[in-house]
Formats: structure tokens, C-alpha cells, sequence
């Protein structure tokens, strides 16, 4: 576990700026879209005590970080293999400073209007097209804060993805104390000189 | 294990991120290990502009000497150059390009690519491993989870400091702690110096002030061949071409290779989603390389309404132009070394395929919030040396005007960035005035 990671994503969900960015969602008059339950493939898995986020936060969390890390990651999150969400509670719930802004940037993502989109629903209910539209537009926006919720949601569901063990059979990473790897790493590149 | 290790901010106005060491030794545990000896050209123009009229680099020499020497620093050797370094050097000797490998405070390196994640090995001679242990042995006590809240002064003497005992989680105040001392030698940081300072009512009007950062991005290249570059040391080699220190007159930016551990490597990259994850499926073949800019921004550190230091720092034009042309020089630099593609750290731009493909990145709107990733790598300033008190925090031996026996000792001394990593320099600079505190 990176503390240096887990300390750049949250960098990004700072709680000021989140702060701020819950003002101005509800100075624009961008009123929630929705209050109904999350759908049943994205609540916190029986057993899991969450520390942190609350249900709908942990949904939401989890239906992002499905769309930020691509199909196979999706997959692994879907199977149960792997639990960003249930990572991010973790990690957030040992940093009580941070704690209401990353419920307050989860909240926006949710419940915020997004015109890019034409029905309007809670994030966790869109489908999956329409949430990568949502989240394009964030990444993409003119507004700051806008770019500031994407910055971080992106940076803390790749750190709560590729931190776990499990994901390194995706990306070809065979962990940190790999013999021949390392020495692989430390050879000449053929024509490097 | 956050609290303990690192500190997390954010500058709103720009959206840049920075980065502290929180722990006991500090940065220094959470750093690549680099180390460069104080550059001329910037203790020059701290003499010149700044008055600091002792710091040349004669009166510094011993100083470098005994911190070189006591944190093991060595140029790295050809065996200790990963692929990932070797691809940085293959690249710029093909342009023609100034180069070196950069020295470390390391003994007995064994490659695992943690430095900055407190080397498990204990390579990496951190504070921790050197100068802490040495202070405790003349007598010193760490007392670790606290954090400094106020500095009392009577009648312009120093006279204790007080702070709150922290849980282990380093969230919550479960105590307080006041410590009396005739002397103190604030240390906090470029953020908490400023910091402590200003919710003391201490360091005058240039309190908080004079702020300045490296600015950093990351670029990232795939190659055909395997690199594995989450393995060997984290950072290890440098183009200095483009430098303005060390005899260089450059635009005033280095390049270092910088490791392409996962979870970094998955927030830096541009993007979201399919083309994201293909590129994360080529970790093993991703070389990095990251931008260390001698930004000429000025920024502030004031108190937000909750007491904690609040940063204001936003990249005038001149640095995102330098930036952007930073990006540029290691795009065609990976080229150079047979990258297949380049990722550029702007989230709206697809991977650069060859240097043609560059000519998009140069039409797009560089600013800093449409990069996947911007961040202050070394922070210096708030609290900074001076000849002139309405100028400065402190003397030029970092001593506060106007209140016997307290002094500042790190980076937040600094007039302004080295354009080089900077623990040397801070150590060197602890050392003198420690020196003079005696």
C-alpha cells in the first residue's frame, strides 16, 4: 500500500475545493436528479461495514471507478475479485479531514445534472455509455471544479484499483520483490550502449 | 499511516498538487535519494538579490562535504542504471543532449524500486537513518505523532512550544504537549514553517510569502522491448540540457527517469477508461520521465479559517510555456530512443505516435487543469532568509528578526527554488546554522 499514492489522490479531493464545488452545484440550481436506491450490483457487499462512505456513497464510488479503469477492470469489480470502493472506505476513514469531502465530491457526481446526458438520473443509474459521458464531460470541462472532481475521483479509484494485489495479473506487474524481474529491469537494452 | 508518512494539499486556484514528508525524517523518507551539491548560480543570486552575503560556496563546501559524506552520496553506477534510465540515456545521446547519471544516498541499493516509499530495504540513508539516530545519541527526544500548534514568545524571547499529541491514525488530538526550550529551530516544512509561524502572530509581514516550487509533469512512453520499470532505484538519471544551473543556460528545466510503479503510473497517464486500461496493460514495456521546472511563480501560504495552511500557487505563462516545452523535449526524446508511442499529460490528447503527432499537442490549450497530472515536486519559501527585514522572515542565518533564539532551518528559508533536488542544500544549510546557533 503506497502512502505517497493514497496521498497524491487525495491531494486532489481537497476539502476545500470540494467544499466549493457543492456551493456552486447549488448556486447553479443544479438540483438532485434522483433519491431512489442504488441498483443491487453496486450496493456494499453483505458483510462489508463500511467506516466511511455510506451506501449510496460506496455505489457510487463503484460505478465510477468501473468506468475509470476500463472493461477488464470493470470485470474484476463486477466478479468481487476486486473492491475499490471498499479500499477507498478504508483509507478514507483513517483521514477524518478528508472524509466529507470525498462524501460531498461523491455526492455531486450522483446527484449532479449533467447536460450531456439526456435523462436525468443518479449517476449509479445511468447506463454505461452515458456515465462515461458524464465523466468526459468532468475530465473535460471548462469549469475548474468540474475537472478538480474528475482529477480526483480518477486518481483515488486508480490507487484503490492498482493497489491491490489482485489487479497486478492485469497489467503484467508481478509485484515488488520479484527476482528476476528486477534483474531483468537492471540488463542492457539491446543497442542502448 | 497517511498522517504519518505524508501531507496532501491542493492549490486551488491552479488545481496543483503537493507532496510533504509527515514522518519522523521527514522528506527525506519519501524521496528518490537524489542528491546534487547547492548550484552556484543560485547561491549567487542569493547573495546578489537577497543579500545573503556569506552563503558562496566556499563557506558552504564543508557543510556539502560532511552532509555528502554522512548520508552516503554516490554517483549512480552503471549497475544501478534500470532500463527505464538507460532509455533517458540512449535518447539524449542520440540528440546530442547533456546527460548524467545523478548521485543517491544509498548503501547497498537492492533495487526493489521503493525509495520513495521509505525503502524498505534500508538502502536509502534517509534523516531517519542518519542524522535522527545521531541526534539522539547527543541527547535529543523525538516525541513522534504531535504536531507544533503555537510558538510562545515573551518579551522577544522565545520561550516554549506548544502541540497537540496526535492518535496513531494522526487524525485526532488526544493530548496536549508544551515544551519550554531557551531555543527552537523550526523545521515543519515549506507548508507547516509558514504555518506555525503565522498562527503564532511571528515572521512579520514576509511571512507565508515568496513561495516557490519545482513544478513537475510526467511523460510516458511505450517501447517494444520489455523495461519493467517499476523495478531499481525510483529515479536515477538526468538530462541536464536543459537546466540553467551548473554552467547551463538552458530555459531552466530538468529530466529525470522516474519509476513506472502502478499506481502512480495509473493516476499520472492520461484519460479514463479502455485506452487508459490498454495502456496500463503495458506497464511492463513503459518507460517515465518527469519534468523538474525551475518555476519563476511566486505563490503564498496563508491560514484557511480552519488554522492549517492554505495554498495559493498558480504557474504564471513563462512556466507553462516551459512546461509545455519540457513535454515537448521528452516526447522527442523517447522517439529518439524507439518509444512506439508517447503518452502526453493532457487527458483530451490520444498517444503521440511520432514526432508528427506532436504538432497536436502543440495546438492544444496548455493549462494547468487540462493536465492528467500537475504537481509541485520540492517546495521552498514562507519563511525565507534576508538581509532586509520587511523583506524576509528571518536574518541570513536564519534567525527571526525580532525574536531571540527562535530560527527556521529548511527549505522554507529559501529565497527560491535551487533548479535542482534540494536535500543536499537543505542539510548543508541546517548545518550552518546550526552552526552559527552554537
Amino acid at each position: 500500500m503506497s502512502e505517497r499514492d493514497v496521498a497524491a489522490a487525495l491531494g486532489a479531493l481537497d476539502r476545500r475545493a470540494f467544499l466549493r464545488l457543492a456551493g456552486a452545484v447549488a448556486a447553479l440550481g443544479l438540483t438532485p436528479s434522483g433519491c431512489g436506491g442504488v441498483p443491487r450490483e453496486l450496493a456494499p457487499p453483505a458483510g462489508l461495514e463500511l467506516r466511511a462512505l455510506s451506501p449510496r456513497g460506496y455505489a457510487t464510488f463503484r460505478a465510477a471507478a468501473m468506468r475509470l479503469v476500463g472493461h477488464r477492470g470493470a470485470e474484476a469489480i463486477r466478479s468481487g475479485r476486486l473492491d475499490p470502493a471498499a479500499a477507498a472506505d478504508a483509507w478514507v476513514a483513517r483521514l477524518p479531514g478528508l472524509r466529507a469531502a470525498l462524501g460531498q465530491g461523491l455526492w455531486v457526481l450522483e446527484f449532479g445534472v449533467y447536460p450531456v446526458v439526456a435523462k436525468w438520473q443518479p449517476f449509479t443509474a445511468l447506463a454505461g455509455s452515458s456515465q462515461d459521458a458524464v465523466l468526459g464531460n468532468l475530465m473535460e470541462s471548462r469549469w475548474d471544479l468540474k475537472r478538480d472532481l474528475f482529477k480526483g475521483m480518477k486518481s483515488l479509484a486508480m490507487l484503490a484499483f492498482y493497489a491491490q494485489p489482485a489487479s497486478r495479473a492485469l497489467i503484467g506487474y508481478p509485484g515488488p520483490f520479484d527476482r528476476e524481474g528486477i534483474a531483468e529491469a537492471m540488463s542492457d537494452l539491446p543497442g542502448a550502449g | 499511516m497517511l498522517a504519518r508518512l505524508m501531507k496532501a494539499a491542493t492549490a486551488p486556484d491552479s488545481g496543483m498538487e503537493i507532496y510533504a514528508g509527515a514522518c519522523v525524517g521527514g522528506s527525506t523518507v519519501v524521496n528518490d535519494a537524489l542528491c546534487w551539491r547547492p548550484p552556484a548560480e543560485v547561491l549567487a543570486e542569493w547573495r546578489s538579490r537577497y543579500g545573503l552575503s556569506d552563503l558562496d560556496e566556499a563557506a558552504l563546501a564543508p557543510h556539502v562535504d560532511r552532509v555528502w559524506n554522512e548520508i552516503g552520496a554516490a554517483p549512480t553506477d552503471r549497475a544501478h542504471l534500470n532500463r527505464n534510465a538507460r532509455l533517458l540515456a540512449l535518447g539524449a545521446k542520440r540528440l546530442g543532449w547533456a546527460a548524467e547519471p545523478m548521485a543517491r544516498n544509498v548503501r547497498g541499493c537492492a533495487n526493489l524500486g521503493l525509495c520513495n516509499l521509505g525503502c524498505p530495504s534500508g538502502a536509502k540513508q534517509s534523516a531517519l537513518l542518519t542524522w535522527v539516530p545521531r541526534a539522539e545519541r547527543g541527547g535529543a527526544r523525538i516525541v513522534p505523532l504531535a504536531r507544533a500548534e503555537r510558538i510562545e514568545v515573551e518579551a522577544g524571547r522565545v520561550r516554549a512550544v506548544e502541540a497537540v499529541r496526535l492518535d496513531a491514525a494522526g487524525g485526532t488530538a488526544i493530548g496536549r504537549l508544551r515544551v519550554e526550550a531557551p531555543r527552537v529551530v523550526v523545521a515543519a516544512g515549506v507548508l507547516e514553517t509558514p504555518g506555525l509561524l503565522l498562527r503564532s502572530g511571528l515572521g512579520g509581514p514576509a511571512a507565508g510569502r515568496f513561495l516557490q516550487f519545482h513544478s513537475s509533469v510526467y511523460v510516458t512512453a511505450r517501447f517494444e522491448e520489455p523495461v519493467f520499470g517499476f523495478y531499481g532505484p525510483t529515479m536515477a538519471y538526468a538530462v541536464t540540457e536543459f537546466s540553467n544551473v551548473y554552467g547551463r543556460s538552458g530555459p531552466g528545466f530538468m529530466i529525470e527517469s522516474v519509476a513506472a510503479a502502478p499506481t502512480v503510473t495509473a493516476s499520472s497517464l492520461p484519460g479514463f477508461g479502455a485506452p487508459h486500461e490498454r495502456a496500463m496493460q503495458e506497464l511492463p514495456r513503459l518507460a517515465r520521465a518527469v519534468v523538474v521546472l525551475r518555476d519563476q511563480t511566486r505563490g503564498r501560504v496563508a491560514l484557511g479559517s480552519d488554522g492549517r495552511p492554505c495554498v495559493s500557487y498558480d504557474p504564471v505563462a513563462v512556466d507553462r510555456s516551459r512546461l509545455r516545452e519540457a513535454v515537448r523535449q521528452i516526447a522527442s526524446l523517447y522517439f529518439e530512443a524507439g518509444a512506439t508511442e508517447v503518452y502526453l499529460p493532457v487527458n483530451s490528447l490520444r498517444p503521440a505516435r511520432s514526432n508528427a503527432d506532436l504538432a497536436r499537442f502543440d495546438r492544444h490549450h496548455f493549462a494547468p487543469r487540462s493536465l492528467s497530472l500537475l504537481y509541485a515536486v520540492h517546495l521552498f519559501g514562507g519563511a525565507v532568509m534576508g538581509a532586509r527585514r520587511e523583506e524576509s522572515v528571518c536574518d541570513p542565518n536564519g534567525a527571526l528578526w525580532g525574536v531571540r533564539g527562535l530560527f527556521a532551518s529548511d527549505a522554507s528559508c529559501f529565497p527560491s527554488n535551487t533548479g535542482v533536488n534540494p536535500q543536499v542544500t537543505i542539510m548543508a544549510n541546517a548545518l550552518r546554522i546550526a552552526e552559527a546557533i552554537a
